[in-house]
């Protein structure tokens, strides 16, 4: 930042048409980059031209016999034919038509424009006598195949994932929604890193409102640099104090699209698979997209199991030590003899035990997560099999409570959104806590204070429960259940009757406060 | 508003620390009772007897606990009161009595001659206890009950709920008795459960063979003990009981046999296992006496033939059916009988009956002297028997088929 204001005052250089004095400034304001390149040269012999360009993001090749050749090599009649009337507009026009082969062409006056289509990876090219710089795009760089999505693996559905380059990730939308009302807008955040992002939507599915609430958040972002879509999700997020994340992260583009069809807004960014999709509702995380892949049997049956999936990773534990310590009376007589019986030997409470089996088994999935893979699978191994058999050999830990680990990992494993899992995965601590203090009445209350508190989330003008609190009940259709095609109304409808009259009324006035 | 969520909260937190009452208990520290004893005793004092889990003994499939030795054990307490002697038993255990699971209540016949109403007042008003544990009486001391071993389960009193729960026999829970004991015109039951040699080599148990619990001894379910209000009047058998479960509508698996005679040349028995049976009292005042309606509706399955009988033909079946119907409204009869003459209390709720349907009569005439009326009512007693199957064989393989002749 402290750079970028020292060499403000070259910024305000006017262009002249002299292609050396020029040269001289570009010099300056690139001084000490060893990718930078300068090639000048005479344009057969009638001008002097020079192209500026960025090594390492260029095709070489297209520069040589795409640019340099055709000019080099021109004809000399070409430009006799002109006469001796040749001035700049005929330059132009023989330089567009005649000479280069390229079909993204744009003249620019501006000298902060040209550095930053310089730093973006195109080619400039001065000639010398105009005062414009015509800048080629010739953007290559060495990237990513298009790739599997590593985090939303499905058995059915396509397997393309978006990958680090925001064009191919146009592309990859583009193919799906074939028809101009898919609208792309560019904008540029970050103050350093001049980050290319891309917002989406579907003109007259989507509300109007709702895209210019995305383009005004984006627009106040004031940050160095965005180097993951996590710095632009938490600078436009309704509540950044939340654990539960408030917009859709994914890195398939069937399911932006699909949510484009909702009406909704996709916010693409340079440098990351992951596209931001708002707004993002609590069930909606709860969905994978392969649920409109399969059967809607099977996928209504599917999504039910993750809500107990939900209820179990957060409860389960807790539940647990609240039983046993407090409401004994509430185990089957079998059971509980079963569970006392286990437990003679154990030293601790029952919360000392959940807490330091929650915490061997949380460590042991981020150790998984950071080791190599083929280590990972070592570490699962001994932390799942040795420790956990060896712990309750030793009657350190009781075996119930090992069932009840592993099934509250294995719940916390179905989410189908991962920053979904991370907010329950943390929540189930506080519970515990209360379940150890208060027995049920505090899981109750947490409870309570967890739905309070997702009751009063909203994500761009949408309450996050919708349609479950405010209760939509043509929107149920797809929430515990995934009812039929023909049964669901068009989903833009229903995503504009889940908002209210103004829904950014409660936002302009917290900003106003 | 985020100030006044913080008060309200700080507040419902402190407030439940501050009145001092924190249930909280690890499993370790809890000793689950499982079966309660009650007798009295010399000095009129109560000796409550309890039947605790022994956890550690119980690891199951891990097999680390010896099988050969108990998995229950027993304390004894005599005390003024129930609490008395339940403080006093707690005093003597390092871990903390919940009665929250436990199973039976067994009575001694001595206590449950002078009255059980102190027992079932503490059962009801304390916390733990649940209502739904089996209120049992014994003849002789009920604390010996407590010492027999299980031989299916992992402790007695399970098994005891389990047989109770197969309702061969009329039983009550401490609920159904309480609820019995207060309603108008129907007087409490309990089950009998005595100690019984389980092998037919067992000999009379004595009470001192405490450490000879192997599986020679069993509890068995032998019939109900009658109550007028909360005292103790006799004892019926089995198939007494077994027809006070028809007369209530708790039936749930009872078989009835029948016999030819030996002077019929189709002698032999017959078994039916009972599919259905609905029992409906109806009550009406004639003559300002009240009388009663009793008709049984049962059907069955036939299990067992004996006799020369062929079931093939309607004719006999309907024979068979009239058989039956006789043995039932015998049965019936002699267990109203009973109850009138011998015990002189209204154990099928005749009395409630006539407090439902005719509730002007009762409240003038019945309501403060039922039990003196009830020896003098007159009841009369339908049945209907149908066969609905005749299992998977026509005839008895043992005879040949004839008709039977009349």
């Amino acid at each position: 930042m402290v750079q970028k204001i020292q060499l403000e005052h070259h910024y305000d250089y006017i262009l002249s048409s002299d292609v050396s004095e020029d040269l001289a400034h570009f010099k300056t304001i690139f001084d000490n980059c060893i990718d930078i390149k300068f090639r000048e040269f005479v344009i057969h012999g009638a001008r002097k031209g020079a192209l500026v360009f960025l090594s390492g993001l260029v095709n070489i090749q297209t520069i040589d016999f795409e640019i340099m050749k055709p000019l080099v090599e021109s004809d000399e009649r070409l430009f006799q034919d002109s006469g001796s009337g040749f001035n700049d507009d005929s330059m132009k026009h023989l330089i567009e038509n005649r000479l280069l082969f390229s079909s993204q062409l744009s003249w620019f006056d501006e000298f902060s424009d040209v550095v930053e289509h310089i730093l973006s990876g195109n080619v400039a090219f001065l000639i010398d006598g105009l005062k414009q710089v015509l800048i080629i795009n010739a953007k290559h760089w060495d990237k990513r195949a298009v790739d599997e999505p590593a985090t939303e693996a499905v058995i059915r559905g396509p397997r393309e994932g978006f990958q680090e380059t925001i064009s191919t990730n146009i592309s990859l939308i583009r193919r799906r929604l074939k028809t101009p009302q898919l609208k792309m807008e560019d904008m540029i955040a970050g103050r350093l890193s001049n980050t290319q992002i891309v917002i989406t939507y579907l003109d007259g599915i989507v509300d109007k409102k709702l895209v210019d609430e995305v383009k005004k958040r984006i627009g106040k972002i004031k940050i160095d640099a965005i180097l993951e879509s996590g710095y632009v999700e938490e600078l436009i997020e309704d509540n950044s104090f939340s654990l539960f994340p408030q917009v859709l992260i994914t890195e398939r583009p069937d399911r932006v699209v699909g949510n484009l069809l909702e009406g909704k807004v996709g916010i693409i960014i340079d440098n990351t698979p992951f596209v931001i999709i708002v707004p993002g509702t609590f069930f909606q995380l709860l969905q994978s997209p392969e649920d409109y892949y399969q059967r809607y049997f099977i996928a209504s049956a599917i999504r039910m199991l993750r809500f107990f999936a939900v209820l179990f990773s957060l409860l389960l534990p807790s539940l647990y030590i609240a039983l046993t310590t407090y409401h004994q009376e509430m185990i089957p007589t079998m059971l509980l003899i079963s569970i006392a019986a286990s437990r003679e030997t154990v030293p601790f409470p029952a919360f000392i035990e959940a807490l330091v089996m929650e915490i061997a088994f949380e460590s042991l999935r981020e150790a998984g997560v950071r080791l190599p893979r083929p280590v990972g699978q070592a570490v699962s191994i001994v932390g799942g099999l040795v420790i956990g058999q060896a712990a309750v050999e030793a009657g350190i830990v009781s075996s119930p409570l090992v069932i009840v680990v592993s099934m509250t990992g294995i719940a916390s494993f179905i989410f189908p959104s991962f920053q979904l899992g991370l907010a329950f995965r943390l929540l189930r601590f506080p519970m515990m806590v209360a379940a150890a203090t208060f027995g049920l009445y505090g899981i109750l209350m947490m409870l309570l204070l967890l739905l309070i508190h997702m009751l009063r989330l909203h994500s761009f003008g949408v309450p996050y429960l919708t349609p479950m609190a405010p209760l939509r009940i043509s929107g149920l259709k797809d929430v515990i259940i995934r009812a039929n095609w023909p049964k669901q109304s068009s989903h833009a409808e229903e995503l504009k009757s889940q908002r209210y009259h103004n829904p950014f009324k409660r936002l302009r006035q917290r900003q106003n406060r | 508003m985020r100030k006044q969520l913080t008060i309200f909260l700080s507040l419902s937190v402190f407030m439940y620390m501050i009145t001092g009452c924190w249930s909280r208990i690890e499993l370790n520290d809890i000793a689950i009772v499982t079966a309660a004893s009650l007798d009295l005793v010399d000095d009129q004092k109560i000796q409550l007897g309890v039947q605790v889990m022994k956890t550690k003994m119980t690891k199951g499939t891990a097999g680390k606990g010896d099988s050969s030795e108990d998995t229950t054990l027993i304390f004894s307490e005599q005390g003024d009161s129930v609490m008395d002697a339940y403080r006093k038993i707690q005093k003597k255990i390092p871990r903390n009595l919940i009665f929250s699971h436990n199973r039976i209540v067994i009575i001694g016949e001595k206590l449950a001659r002078s009255g059980i109403t102190p027992i079932i007042e503490f059962f009801s008003r304390y916390r733990d206890v649940r209502g739904n544990s089996y209120l049992l009486t014994t003849k002789g001391k009920a604390y010996d009950l407590l010492n027999v071993g299980p031989n299916f389960e992992k402790f007695s009193a399970e098994e005891i709920r389990e047989e109770q729960k197969a309702r061969v026999i009329d039983s009550a829970t401490i609920r159904d008795f309480a609820f019995r004991l207060l309603e108008l015109g129907i007087e409490p039951i309990t089950s009998q459960l005595q100690i019984i040699p389980a092998g037919e080599k067992a000999t009379e148990p004595s009470s001192s063979e405490k450490k000879n619990k192997n599986n020679e001894l069993a509890l068995a379910l032998v019939g109900v003990a009658v109550y007028r209000k909360d005292r103790l009047v006799g004892w019926m058998n089995a198939q007494e009981a077994e027809t006070l479960l028809w007369l209530r509508n708790k039936m749930k698996d009872s078989v009835i046999t029948v016999m030819i005679p030996e002077e019929n040349k189709l002698f032999g028995k017959l078994s039916v296992q009972l599919m259905k049976s609905k029992a409906t009292i109806k009550s009406k005042i004639e003559n300002d006496q009240v009388q009663f309606q009793v008709h049984l509706e049962m059907t069955g399955d036939l299990f067992e033939n004996t006799t020369k009988l062929s079931t093939n033909s309607s004719n006999n079946l309907h024979t068979v059916q009239r058989l039956f119907e006789d043995e039932v409204e015998k049965r019936v009869r002699l267990t109203i009988q009973k109850s009138k003459k011998k015990f002189k209390t209204d154990i099928i709720g005749f009395g409630s009956k006539v407090h439902r349907q005719n509730n002007k009569v009762w409240n003038e005439k019945y309501a403060d002297r039922w039990d003196e009326e009830f020896s003098n009512i007159k009841v009369n007693v339908t049945t209907k028997f149908t066969i609905i199957g005749t299992g998977r064989i026509n005839d008895s393989l043992i005879w040949e088929e004839k008709e039977m002749k009349k």
